[in-house]
């Protein structure tokens, strides 16, 4: 092909090829596990390793932490003054930096509890964190969930609104026959209300289990789709341009 | 050191971790008096939140070396002792090392480009700045607007180099940008002179301050060299945008991380119809509306739905989602959230067992 570039979309051919080998070495695992999907396979941990790795440092460690340490992020002015003064505090990270680095030890034999001070600070922290994140998620959850019954048409119109009142009604049918599901503090008697309720619940919750893999087919066939139309207008017409 | 003395030592580690995160969520943001005693100007708690939620993360980012090291250690196991599929093995090490190279060249051209444009901007606060001690507390402006001016100088040099940021030798499809450059260049150049010389004029006998025009200046160099770092941005960006690094990064993005993620991603759907198939058929009550639930979502994403079943189908899905999905979903998490919780306040304080624990340390 003389153009650096195919016509097709503005993507550049020989990406336009490899993405197509990729591509197709991946669906070959429908016909059986072989040694081309495999190869691949192990080619996207690869590079997505790398770019996870690299990600971290450029997008934290480097600009965030080293940058600042060593004073880089200052900006010079031409008179070879800066437009701030170093801050030397940022040196403090030494301290975080030479705390994480215990988690090394873990390839010592002998010093491995070491490792231990350091996964043992993380699992505390999450557990600290833990705290937080649920109460600021699940408070606000909790506050939505109180509905009212009776919603009065807005504006004009008087009375009753049907669908807001009725979707309340199956909003919060559906959230408490769905916890009751999952309360197993007492007994529940055989053909008795809590069993009742706890049985409407699983219907609700297959509805919502329904809805969620509805949900994700469509999200897999959207990126199946994305990929045969990139196979069908992008990488074929490589071959027949 | 005793074993018991490293648990224990273990135990407060894991116990300090937790704590900032814990009193920061109930203590107030500021704390006025503890105990009846008042504290002047009250003590804020989480006033070094950012720095300390940035040291915790350094802490964990400090272990992303050992993922390498234990792919390094299975994956050259596997090379070296030419076992079952080490061809694999070497693929996933050379994609690795291959990425890792090209985007830290990548980075290294990003920083380089951000330091040159970073300098640039910096130039209108420069002057301000000049200005300001000037005024202030006298301070000669002359000789430091002489190094803005050298500097500028030897930027119109670096218009020449080809390996720089602001080489202008491009393609005639960038003319007007390249136009535009030099323009303000000159203009920014011709500014600052112009300020040299009216401090020049002003530095001995600085008494005759404030000089109208001098204000003038200062505002019209300021603006100059703001339009100047506006022009240059443009002009690095496209110089990086054509850099070995970026472009090979663009490459490994483009030809397989982005295709074999997609593809890798994409073969579930051939899996999830099967077990749809599995799932839905209706051999009771809830498979029967865990298959409605499932056609009504899917049939009022696709035009299919609207067009041939059901007109509103996509009000109806959203309906559903509402009012069925969310709740039911909603009943799950505030169950999981609290036993979450209860694990949580467990492995904070160290009454959870660990699951890196092993049989020896459990002894210990």
């Amino acid at each position: 092909m003389n153009s650096a570039e195919t016509a097709l979309f503005g993507l550049p051919w020989w990406q336009a090829f490899v993405g197509g080998i990729c591509t197709i070495a991946i669906f070959s695992f429908l016909y059986k596990e072989n040694p081309f999907y495999r190869f691949f396979e192990h080619l996207y941990i690869g590079i997505a390793t790398g770019i996870g790795v690299m990600a971290t440092i450029n997008t934290f460690l480097w600009p965030t932490v080293l940058k600042p340490m060593v004073g880089a992020d200052r900006i010079p002015f031409p008179d070879g003054t800066y437009a701030e003064p170093y801050n030397e505090f940022y040196l403090l990270y030494l301290i975080p930096i030479a705390f994480g680095s215990l988690y090394y030890f873990i390839l010592s034999r002998k010093h491995n509890w070491l490792a231990q001070l350091v996964i043992g600070f993380t699992l505390g922290y999450g557990g600290g964190l833990a705290f937080k994140a649920t109460f600021n998620e699940m408070l606000p959850q909790l506050e939505d969930s109180f509905r009212p019954l009776y919603v009065a048409q807005q504006g004009a119109q008087s009375g009753i609104d049907w669908l807001a009142t009725l979707s309340n009604l199956v909003f919060l049918f559906t959230l408490l026959t769905a916890l009751s599901y999952f309360f197993f503090t007492f007994r529940r008697s055989e053909g008795g209300p809590a069993e009742k309720s706890a049985l409407a619940g699983r219907w609700m919750m297959m509805g919502c289990f329904g809805a969620f893999f509805g949900a994700t087919i469509m999200a897999r066939m959207a990126l199946l789709v994305e990929r045969l139309e990139f196979l069908i207008n992008k990488w074929f017409p490589l071959f027949f341009a | 050191m005793n074993s018991n003395y490293r648990q224990a030592l273990i135990k407060a580690f894991t116990f300090i971790g937790g704590l900032y995160f814990f009193l920061e969520f109930i203590l107030p943001k500021k704390i006025n008096s503890i105990a009846g005693i008042s504290i002047p100007g009250g003590f804020e708690f989480g006033l070094y939140h950012d720095e300390i939620s940035r040291s915790i993360q350094i802490v964990g980012t400090m272990a992303l070396g050992l993922g390498v090291i234990n792919i390094i250690q299975v994956h050259g196991a596997n090379i070296l002792k030419s076992k079952k599929g080490w061809g694999n093995s070497l693929a996933l090490l050379l994609g690795f090392f291959i990425v890792v190279i090209v985007q830290s060249i990548d980075l290294g051209n990003s920083e380089q480009r951000l330091d040159i444009q970073q300098e640039i901007r910096g130039f209108s606060s420069f002057v301000a700045i000049v200005h300001e001690q000037y005024v202030d507390s006298s301070t000669p402006a002359a000789p430091r607007i002489a190094a803005l001016n050298a500097r500028l100088d030897s930027l119109r040099s670096h218009t020449q180099s080809g390996d720089s940021y602001l080489n202008l030798s491009l393609p005639e499809s960038h003319t007007e940008l390249t136009n535009a450059v030099n323009e303000a260049l000159d203009n920014a150049r011709s500014q600052a002179q112009e300020l040299e010389n009216n401090y020049a004029s002003l530095e001995p006998d600085t008494a005759s301050f404030p000089a109208p025009q001098l204000e003038a200046s200062v505002e019209s160099s300021i603006q100059a060299l703001k339009k100047l770092a506006e022009l240059t941005q443009e002009l690095s960006m496209l110089h990086y945008e054509n850099t070995f690094g970026r472009k090979g990064s663009s490459f490994f993005f483009g030809a397989f991380f982005d295709p074999l993620g997609a593809a890798m991603f994409s073969l579930l759907a051939f899996y999830i119809a099967n077990a749809a198939y599995r799932s839905f058929r209706v051999k009771s009550l809830e498979a029967s509306v865990m298959m409605l639930a499932a056609l009504i979502v899917m049939l009022g994403q696709i035009p299919f739905g609207p067009l041939y079943i059901y007109e509103d189908m996509p009000q109806l899905r959203v309906w559903l989602l509402k009012n069925v999905n969310a709740p039911a979903f909603r009943a799950i998490y505030f169950g999981a959230a609290i036993a979450g919780l209860a694990m949580a306040v467990r492995m904070w304080l160290s009454l959870e067992k660990s699951p890196l624990a092993t049989e020896k340390t459990e002894e210990q």
